[in-house]
């Protein structure tokens, strides 16, 4: 019962406004009905291949509404979660559910990676079967874990590194693991073209999955902590932080910190981004972990119902912004004659998640093609390039320039519409000539 | 014996760089951000290694920060030969701030590579 009013609860999000809006999520939608067209041969240009990972929301998104498999997917999360945090603290964490749930509507949600995002939770899942040695729960965590692995590998390279952690500790492995992950740094970034940011100071606080899209969230992050240090103390006091979570939190921090958010591997067309800010979401609910077992006084509760209640004031308003730049863009979308190409590209500078530049694609479906598109283009999805088409630019290097306003239009990209915005916020269509430099437009909306 | 300005946002980077330049002989400053490199630029330095990739106003990365120093030094009217060192240096492609730069070089460089660069733009005196 309890679990089942906790689930209704932590699905509101989902269904509290006319559409869930969440970045990459229109791309997600956009691309599985692109597969549909290019299944049916009404997409010449284009073409499916057999992925074995980074896939399974895309699945998900062919077989149900957008709206079920994001609920699922954030059931998925959060169950997988709160069974691992249960497992590690000893007792079912109910303290610290609400964190979770406002952790699972964090920055990944809000990016849209769902695949990563389900990956993650059934990872953990699989860690709370795998935590005491039993071999029917090992065969079931393995099963999981393949599953999870058809959604996104780093999740499950995560848990296994854990998991072998957790039954090779002994003295010094903290301190030689803490020493590998910067032999591995080193390697990486003598091998490979890598990245680190300073973003990832942040990130290995974890705080950063609450700061969904502008500062106004700082005051999520603010609660966010003041929960956390209020359960550390607590847990300080009475003795009550356990070894593996902790060493958990302090290794996955340190990598966190260490490692490059960004890696090019050789033979891909796009590099492996936003390692640092998706894996934060993994820290976190190992710190919930950590202090689930210190959510115990009545003052944690209201504390965090506090939080949890702005966290999701914040959010609702913000959608409820994106949801009504939505309607419009649709209203002029649906002035266009069907299958024409159509780019928006809409910049929003000091938003931590651009809402606007992928808003276009779920729009598209079904009426005209989102011309920037970049999924076909990077090779990491189902649907792929293979040559000039009339549906997404050929290569990647071309979709981010659509995507910046740096593109200069050819002939053979005509004809082209683009949703531009004028200084006072109001959209409006244009239609380019080949040798202009493509549109973008810079906003502030929230 | 060349000054050499070097700026990334990734610390680690960065003190490897200064480690290697500084074994080289060259003397090193750095910066870690785009603002640090304009507030530095007046101390006259013979060359500059920049990154394309800093953090934005939301805290997240972007080549149009790199993009914008280059310009902002070249406006200032400053001749300085820079270097761009980057792992995306694809974000210079088709960019008016390629024809304001003297090189643009992938990471990871190879040390030997970037000494040569450097002895190319700066020679020694």
């Amino acid at each position: 019962m309890k679990a089942l009013l906790a689930s209704a609860l932590l699905l509101i999000p989902c269904f509290w406004q006319s559409r869930i809006q969440a970045g990459d999520l229109s791309s997600h939608v956009y691309n599985a009905w692109l597969a549909r067209l290019v299944a049916q041969g009404q997409a010449p240009g284009l073409s499916l291949v057999h992925l074995n990972t980074n896939i399974l929301f895309d699945w998900m998104l062919s077989a149900m509404p957008e709206r079920l498999a994001v609920a699922i997917a954030v059931l998925i999360f959060f169950w997988g979660s709160f069974a691992f945090v249960s497992k590690a603290s000893g007792a079912p964490a109910w303290g610290m559910a609400p964190v979770i749930g406002m952790l699972a509507y964090g920055w990944v949600f809000h990016m849209g990676f769902f695949n990563f995002y389900i990956s993650l939770g059934l990872s953990f899942a699989a860690l709370a079967l795998a935590w005491d040695w039993n071999p029917k729960l090992y065969a079931a965590a393995a099963a999981l874990l393949a599953v999870a692995w058809l959604a996104h590998a780093l999740p499950v390279a995560f848990v296994i590194a854990l998991l072998a952690y957790k039954f090779l500790m002994r003295r010094h492995l903290l301190v030689l693991s803490l020493m590998a992950i910067i032999v591995v740094r080193l390697a990486a970034s003598a091998r490979f073209r890598t990245q680190w940011f300073a973003s990832q100071i942040l990130s290995a606080t974890a705080l950063d999955q609450v700061w969904v899209f502008d500062s106004k969230y700082g005051v999520v992050i603010l609660g966010l902590l003041l929960i956390w240090v209020f359960a550390l103390v607590l847990a300080i006091k009475a003795n009550k932080l356990s070894a593996i979570p902790l060493h958990f939190c302090v290794l996955t921090s340190f990598g966190l910190l260490v490692l490059p958010s960004e890696v090019l591997l050789p033979n891909y067309k796009h590099s492996l981004a936003f390692i640092a800010d998706r894996m934060s979401l993994a820290l976190g609910i190992c710190i919930c972990a950590l202090l689930a077992g210190s959510m115990n006084r009545r003052m944690q509760h209201y504390l965090t119902g506090v939080v949890v209640l702005v966290f999701a004031a914040l959010l609702f308003r913000d959608q409820h912004t994106f949801n009504e730049i939505e309607d419009r863009m649709q209203k002029l979308v649906a002035t266009l004659p069907p299958n024409q190409r159509v780019i928006a590209a809409i910049e929003t500078p000091t938003m931590r998640v651009n809402m606007l530049t992928h808003m276009i694609d779920r729009l598209c479906v079904g009426r005209c093609f989102s011309y920037a598109n970049y999924e076909p283009s990077t090779a990491q999805f189902r649907v792929r390039v293979d040559g000039p088409n009339g549906i997404v630019a050929p290569t990647y290097g071309e979709s981010w320039a659509l995507q910046g306003g740096r593109y200069i239009v050819r002939s053979t990209d005509l004809p082209l519409y683009e949703i531009v915005l004028d200084k006072h916020g109001e959209m409006s269509i244009i239609q380019p000539t080949a040798g202009m430099q493509s549109a973008v437009s810079f906003w502030e909306p929230l | 014996m060349a000054r050499i300005l070097i700026a990334d946002d990734d610390m680690a980077g960065l003190a490897m760089r200064r480690l290697m330049l500084e074994g080289a002989g060259h003397q090193v400053a750095m910066a870690m951000d785009p603002s640090g490199v304009l507030r530095q630029m007046e101390q006259g330095y013979d060359l500059l290694i920049i990154d394309l990739r800093f953090l934005n106003r939301a805290g997240i990365a972007d080549c149009r920060e790199g993009l914008n120093l280059i310009r902002k030094i070249r406006h200032a009217e400053c001749e300085v030969p820079i270097i761009v060192l980057s792992g995306w240096a694809a974000d210079l492609d088709g960019e008016p701030e390629l024809q304001m730069v003297q090189k643009v070089m992938l990471k990871p460089v190879p040390a030997r590579d970037l000494l040569a660069a450097i002895d190319q733009l700066v020679p020694r005196k």
